[in-house]
Parts: C-alpha cells; structure tokens; sequence
C-alpha cells in the first residue's frame, strides 16, 4: 500500500491497539507489522510521538526473561483523541466507498 | 547488518537531536534487537525487519522536531478565538458604562481637579505670604509660620494629587481591559 496512506492511519491503530491494553515497543511492533505490511522500526517514532503529545504515558516492568520493558498505556487524552480520530476515519472511508461506488456505478451504466 | 552496525548508523543519521533524545531511542531500538532474539531471530533478520535506519531516523526527526511543537503552539494560539459578542453583553457593557463607569469616571476626575487647584491655590497663597513677611517685616512670627504650614499643606497635597492621577489613570485602563474581556468572552 502506499506510504503516504499508512502514514497517517497508523496513529489510530497504535492507539486502538493500546486501547486494548498496556504494551510494550516489540508487542505493538509484531502485532501491526503481522496485519500491515510495514517496517517494524515504524511503530517506535508513532509511539514516541504519541508521548510527547501526552496521548500515552510510559513505564518499565519487569520482564521474565531478560531487562525491563517500557509498556505504553493510553492516557486519558489519548482515549479522547482515539475516538475522535475513529470517528473520523469511519466517515472518510465510508465517503470514500460512495465515491468508488458511484464511480463503478457510472462505468456499469455506460457499458 | 547486526545490532551494533544498526544502532551506530542510526545514532549517525540522528546527530541533530539531543543527547537524551538518542540515548533513548537507542535504547528502544536497542531493546527492540534483544526481544527479536528472544523471538528467535538473528540480528540481520530483526534488522531488515527494523527498516532502513536512516529511514527511521528520519521518521523519528519528522514525529520529534518543529513541526509537532509548531503545531502545539499554533493550537494554543488559536484558542482564545474572539467571539461576537452576545446580546446580553452587550445590554451588560453598555449599561455599566453609562450609568457607573462615566459618571463614576467624572465624578473622579473632578475631585482630583479640584484637589489639584486647591493645592495650586494653596502654594500660591504660601509663597505670596512668604514674600509679603519677608518685604515688610511685619508679623515675621506668625506669617512665617502660617507660611510654612500652607507650603507644607501644598506639597503633601500634590503628592496626594499625584498618586490619585496615577491611579486613576491606572483604574481607567483596567477598566477598559476588563470590559474588552468581558466583550470577547462573555460575562
């Protein structure tokens, strides 16, 4: 898919992966890069951002095997913002469906 | 490309950001090699997985500088958008103008006129005293005295005259900002 799409979706789905609950860099790194085809450095420069914005916060707990982790969990600013941007992206693809549909439609009824 | 080579390139491409900036995101990057190879990977397939580093350096530099602080200061700036005022603000500046702050205003501004000619008076008067005892010699005692206490009155009173304009000018302006506020804002 093209780069300049990705780019700006890929905010909402940190935070809705987020939503779901806390994680880790690697986590949301393996889980977007399984369904989206992408770089999985990607996901750390969104996830840096969306703190400086106070959209996420960050802390560090133990892991298993190996040295702490840093978990990102969504802030309340960050619940807000998600819905939002979902709201919105819900309404841009729903207008851009009827723009492709009225565009097949037309092609349809010419031929 | 190993991890070593990956984060050396990237801390490279990352020479413009701050010390604390890159320390951290090395880390992250860092720590994102170590959980691959926990997964299972080797350091060269993590690093193709990773990107390009100087792609995510650039990422990182795009999400990081100016344009995500402009856009938080323009956001602020934008904020207190003057609204029209409603008619019931309206109705509420007007009214408190008309019928307190002018009359109030005048009322003010004639006391301290007064004040004002009464002192001009009153150094006028001290000073013509003065002058007529000293010419004639006459009553040096008590002219001299009544003099002084007149003089004395005078220049008490302009301090006094002073510190009311000031303040009065002060108390104009305030005026003036706080009913811009209520204008833009609302009561």
């Amino acid at each position: 898919m093209n780069n300049q799409f990705k780019k700006g979706v890929l905010d909402l789905c940190v935070l809705t992966i987020l939503k779901k609950g806390d994680s880790y860099g690697y986590d949301v790194a393996d889980t977007l890069s399984r369904k989206i085809q992408m770089s999985d450095g990607t996901v750390y420069p969104i996830l840096r951002k969306l703190a400086s914005d106070g959209l996420v916060s960050t802390y560090l707990k133990e892991s298993q095997n190996g040295p702490p982790r840093k978990y990102y969990h969504l802030t309340e600013e960050g619940e807000k913002r998600l819905e939002l941007d979902k709201k919105e992206w819900d309404e841009f693809t729903e207008a851009v469906k009827g723009i492709l549909e009225d565009e097949k439609n037309d092609k349809e009824g010419i031929s | 490309m190993t991890k070593k080579e990956y984060l050396d390139k990237l801390a490279r491409e990352l020479g413009s950001m701050s010390y604390n900036d890159v320390k951290d995101i090395l880390s992250d990057i860092g720590n994102h090699f170590d959980e691959s190879v926990m997964a299972g990977k080797t350091e060269e397939e993590a690093a193709a997985q990773l990107g390009d580093p100087s792609e995510l350096a650039a990422e990182y530099k795009e999400g990081m500088t100016l344009p995500g602080i402009l856009a938080r200061k323009a956001e602020k700036i934008q904020k207190p958008k003057p609204s029209e005022p409603t008619a019931q603000t309206v109705t509420f500046v007007v009214l408190i103008t008309l019928l307190v702050a002018i009359p109030a205003f005048f009322t003010l501004f004639g006391i301290v006129l007064v004040m004002l000619l009464i002192e001009i008076a009153a150094a006028a008067g001290a000073i013509a005293l003065l002058c007529t005892c000293w010419t004639y010699g006459a009553f040096l005692g008590s002219g001299l005295l009544l003099g002084l206490t007149l003089l004395f009155f005078a220049i008490f009173g302009f301090a006094v005259c002073y510190f009311s304009v000031k303040y009065f000018v002060f108390a104009t302006k305030w005026y003036i900002r706080s009913m811009k506020h209520v204008w833009h804002n609302g009561i």
